[in-house]
């Protein structure tokens, strides 16, 4: 209970933050005809894809005759209208990547926590329409003694980098799906005296389905390396593992996936399902220290403006087992900001 | 002295108010190709002045001057022959002293489609060669041709070298002959630009033992940045040496009216 | 001179200022060639106009292509991987300038930056050409370049070993016809790698030279205006040793896949994530598998349009 209430402290901070950001550089949501704003991923004003350069606005109309005159008109040669900006797919469901990438120079940021006291951080920015590039925290690692310890703990802080790159959506040709090829790495982690790293190589299509839906479905594949004392008894010496040592590429590669679905303008339903190693640092087998572990989330994520977001559900760390004790809820907030992006275009002219 | 001698020759060279075009096409031919000789000889009253320095830092400076349109006088300091005093560890350019003079005709002199030759002795004069008293002494004979945008050089050099032993006995290398070559070709695309390449034997000293020839070979390319003066950007291999080993160097050219 | 050799000194001074400070207008360039340089020089252009370019790469990730930055031209580029060594930065730097219209000369510099300290190795030279053939659409371009090894230490319980690699690279570059998005480079590196081990005695236990002729190759697909996905592969020399055994050297597989923003026309942002883990270093290879020793690479490039900013300072260099 101490926890959540410190979760929710901290999520009412961040988005009072995040609400004192300038509100002016933020695309507002483009509206439908039927009033409704339009779904992410889809822009009723114009067709552009998230891969296209900005179009330039036409010049305002020229005020009818009878219009009052002006004496302070404007100068002519005044700062073009900002281009019209995208709505932003995220790049990921809940837990897993989607194939799609942020923009140019859009940065995205995403604060978590969950009642376990898990904290997460995740911020990457778009590079030229096809890659992003990441840091991020995450605490889905878990770690347990021994066969007989049948409580994971999760491991953290564990930073990782990431660089994605692919094409977006209807980009190749008609119908085409979002594709982007991801590589996601730890840097080299120490706990309980256990050096661990971990790195995925992911692939990852999505697609809309109207706008109020969209699937994703992919593969990833795995590989970790562990080092320390990992035999029991006494006179044992440190020596170190890898995953793609003592596992068959077979069971480094597991599918991952997920689906949302808005059934409200500003609001999705998310789920996906994912993976995540944990080690055992003495358990009997090597091949048993080194393990994924399926992980099922599900939430909802509304739009609070086009440059936030809020998220929150459940994410079962070991559904394999079905072990709802470990069950976690969760918070998240993430932004999105084109400020870096305006400024490229100012430099540009 | 040759702190004084290496300023005096930097601040002739460097003085602007020699600059002045030496041809219409801006692009003063010179002596030499990279290591080989050419039959190019100064213009009458013509200075030609180049600094060059590699990527281990040493360098070099040269002075030319062209007599009456038929001959050249030169000076110069280089670093091409090698010294291995323990043998077995690298060798290492020293740095010599050298004075020059060539007698030659330009093309097309006698008959039409001769190419310029050129018959010059060079001789150094001083040396930080750690052996004592090592010298050399060379005879060449070059023909050069323009053909295009390509030309061509090819000759012979006869090359005598020599030093003293700690026991004052004289370690001579008698004169011998090896061939020299060189090719400079400026694409039409690219006027300014030369690419170069040649072949040629310097001397080398290995304590204890006759002086011996090895040959070096070189490529790289010059550029005419302004009209009195050109940048080049060149490789240099030597025999028995390997890739890694190799010499990275600039050279600065500048050709002066001095005296014309 | 007190060791004999030549006064650095003077001559550092003569070439810097020899020639190329002064401001006298050079030939005039006909027009083929003036379509060949990277920025116009003009006294009267503005920094906007200066730095729009066009400018253009002489390297895909690592490989050198058939291009050079230009003349009046210089690059600084800088890479740096949080991920190649645990617990360590590595990065490495280039400073390219461009030697006339087909040449250019470069400064490269690596560095590892770990809590242990930093080792900076010697930096290093490396020269590069254009050759200048006729250029027409499906013409493929010929590029040569020359890189001076950087002696790299390695330290193996208590084993020094110095590695070194100097490449020649003999690349060509072919554009698309039809297809104007694609640009395939090919070529070969023919590689002198050495390897020596010394004991902490400081005795030398071994040492070995190869020349090894590899293949090394990659793509380009413009993905846009300003982005372009890269991919490049090819063998570079491994080295191995082990204690009590000899050392030895052999290849392995170098492969990066990433892209190319040009964030700004002199500005570019590369990112790549790559496969290296068999080359340059003496740990055993992790096999096909082994993604857990990729890395994540990010780096930029920057062009400085060196003549034509003196040029509108001082008149000089100008077209």
């Amino acid at each position: 209970m101490k926890q959540l209430g410190r979760s929710l402290m901290l999520v009412v901070a961040t988005t009072a933050v995040a609400r004192a950001q300038p509100q002016p550089d933020v695309p507002t949501l483009p509206p439908d005809p039927g009033g409704a704003p339009a779904a992410p991923g889809t822009d009723p004003t114009a067709d552009p894809q998230p891969g296209d350069p900005p179009t330039v606005q036409a010049d305002p109309p020229v005020a009818p005759p009878e219009a009052p005159y002006d004496p302070y008109p404007a100068p002519s040669a005044s700062v073009p209208d900002e281009p019209p900006r995208p709505p932003i797919n995220m790049p990921e469901v809940l837990t897993t990547p989607t194939g799609f990438l942020l923009p140019a120079a859009v940065f995205y940021t995403k604060f978590g926590l969950d009642t376990g006291g898990g904290a997460t951080f995740d911020s990457r920015i778009g590079l030229g329409d096809v890659a992003e590039f990441g840091v991020a925290t995450t605490d889905a690692i878990r770690q347990r003694q021994d066969d007989s310890d049948e409580d994971s703990d999760r491991i953290q802080p564990y930073f990782t980098a990431s660089f994605r790159l692919g094409v977006g959506e209807d980009r190749l040709f008609k119908h085409q799906p979002a594709v982007a090829l991801g590589f996601r790495k730890s840097f080299e982690t120490k706990s309980e005296g256990y050096e661990s790293r971990i790195a995925e190589l992911t692939l990852v299509a999505s697609k809309h389905f109207g706008d109020k839906f969209a699937m994703h479905v992919g593969g990833a594949f795995w590989d970790a390396s562990l080092a320390g004392q990992l035999d029991s008894g006494d006179d044992v010496e440190d020596r170190s593992i890898t995953f793609h040592d003592v596992a068959t590429p077979k069971d480094q590669f597991r599918p991952f996936g997920g689906i949302q679905a808005r059934p409200l303008p500003r609001s999705l339903i998310l789920i996906d399902l994912g993976w995540a190693p944990e080690f055992c640092y003495q358990c009997a087998t090597d091949a048993r220290k080194i393990r994924l572990r399926p992980v099922l989330s599900w939430g909802v994520r509304y739009e609070v403006a086009s440059w936030m977001r809020i998220e929150s559900g459940v994410r079962v760390p070991d559904i394999g087992d079905a072990n709802l004790l470990n069950a976690q809820i969760f918070g998240q907030v993430s932004f999105t900001s084109w400020g870096l992006r305006r400024a490229i275009d100012r430099a540009k002219q | 002295m040759r702190h004084v001698l290496s300023l005096v020759l930097g601040l002739v060279a460097t003085s602007p108010a020699q600059a002045e075009p030496i041809t219409a096409a801006g692009s003063p031919k010179l002596g030499r190709v990279i290591t080989a000789p050419s039959a190019w000889l100064a213009e009458e009253g013509d200075v030609m002045t180049t600094a060059q320095l590699d990527h281990r830092l040493d360098g070099g400076l040269g002075i030319a001057a062209g007599l009456g349109g038929i001959a050249e006088l030169s000076l110069d300091t280089n670093t091409d022959p090698r010294f291995c005093m323990a043998c077995g560890d690298t060798e290492e350019p020293r740095w010599f002293g050298r004075a020059g003079f060539r007698v030659g005709w330009r093309e097309d002199t006698w008959l039409p489609g001769m190419p310029a030759l050129v018959l010059g002795f060079r001789k150094t004069f001083a040396s930080s060669a750690p052996l004592d008293d090592a010298r050399i002494s060379e005879v060449h004979l070059v023909a050069s041709r323009s053909l295009g945008p390509v030309r061509l050089h090819a000759g012979a050099t006869l090359t005598a070298a020599g030093y003293t032993e700690a026991t004052g006995a004289l370690v001579e290398l008698a004169p011998t002959v090896r061939p020299l070559g060189g090719l400079e070709w400026t694409p039409p695309a690219y006027p300014r630009t030369t690419l170069l390449g040649d072949l040629a034997w310097v001397a080398r000293f290995d304590d204890g033992a006759p002086p011996a020839l090895e040959w070096v070979a070189g490529w790289g390319v010059r550029y005419q940045a302004l009209r009195w003066s050109s940048v080049e950007l060149l490789v240099r291999h030597r025999e028995d040496e390997g890739l890694g080993d190799s010499t990275v160097m600039i050279r600065v050219n500048a050709a002066l009216h001095r005296y014309r | 001179m007190t060791d004999g050799r030549f006064p650095r000194t003077a001559a550092l001074v003569l070439l810097a200022s020899t020639g190329l400070a002064h401001a006298e207008e050079p030939a005039a360039v006909p027009p083929e060639a003036a379509t060949d340089a990277p920025t116009v020089r003009r006294r009267t252009s503005t920094l906007a106009e200066i730095y729009r370019g066009p400018f253009r790469s002489s390297r895909l990730f690592a490989m050198p292509t058939a291009d050079v930055v230009g003349a009046y031209v210089m690059t600084v580029s800088g890479e740096g991987s949080l991920l190649q060594q645990p617990g360590a930065l590595t990065s490495a730097g280039v400073l390219a300038i461009g030697f006339g219209d087909i040449a250019q000369l470069e400064y490269r510099h690596t560095s590892a930056i770990s809590v242990e300290g930093v080792t900076a190795p010697v930096p290093a030279v490396g020269v590069q050409l254009a050759i200048p053939l006729p250029r027409r659409p499906g013409i493929p371009a010929f590029g040569v370049a020359f890189r001076l090894g950087v002696p790299r230490d390695e330290q193996i319980d208590a084993f020094e070993l110095e590695e070194k690699v100097t490449d020649l690279y003999l690349v060509a570059r072919w554009r698309g016809g039809a297809a104007g998005w694609l640009t395939l480079h090919g070529g070969t590196r023919v590689s002198s790698a050495s390897l020596t081990v010394t004991d902490a005695m400081g005795l030398a236990i071994g040492t070995v030279e190869k020349r090894l002729v590899l293949p090394t190759g990659g793509l380009e697909l413009q993905m846009n205006d300003e982005a372009k996905l890269v991919a490049e592969a090819g063998l570079a020399p491994r080295f191995m040793w082990m204690p009590g055994a000899d050392p030895a050297i052999g290849y392995g597989l170098l492969a990066r896949l990433g892209l190319r923003w040009s964030v700004l026309p002199s500005v570019i942002f590369d990112g790549s994530i790559g496969y290296q883990q068999e080359v340059g270093t003496v740990e055993p290879p992790a096999g096909r598998g082994g993604i857990v020793q990729w890395d994540i690479r990010l780096g930029a490039e920057v062009f400085v349009p060196w003549g034509a900013l003196a040029c509108r300072a001082t008149g000089a260099f100008c077209d």
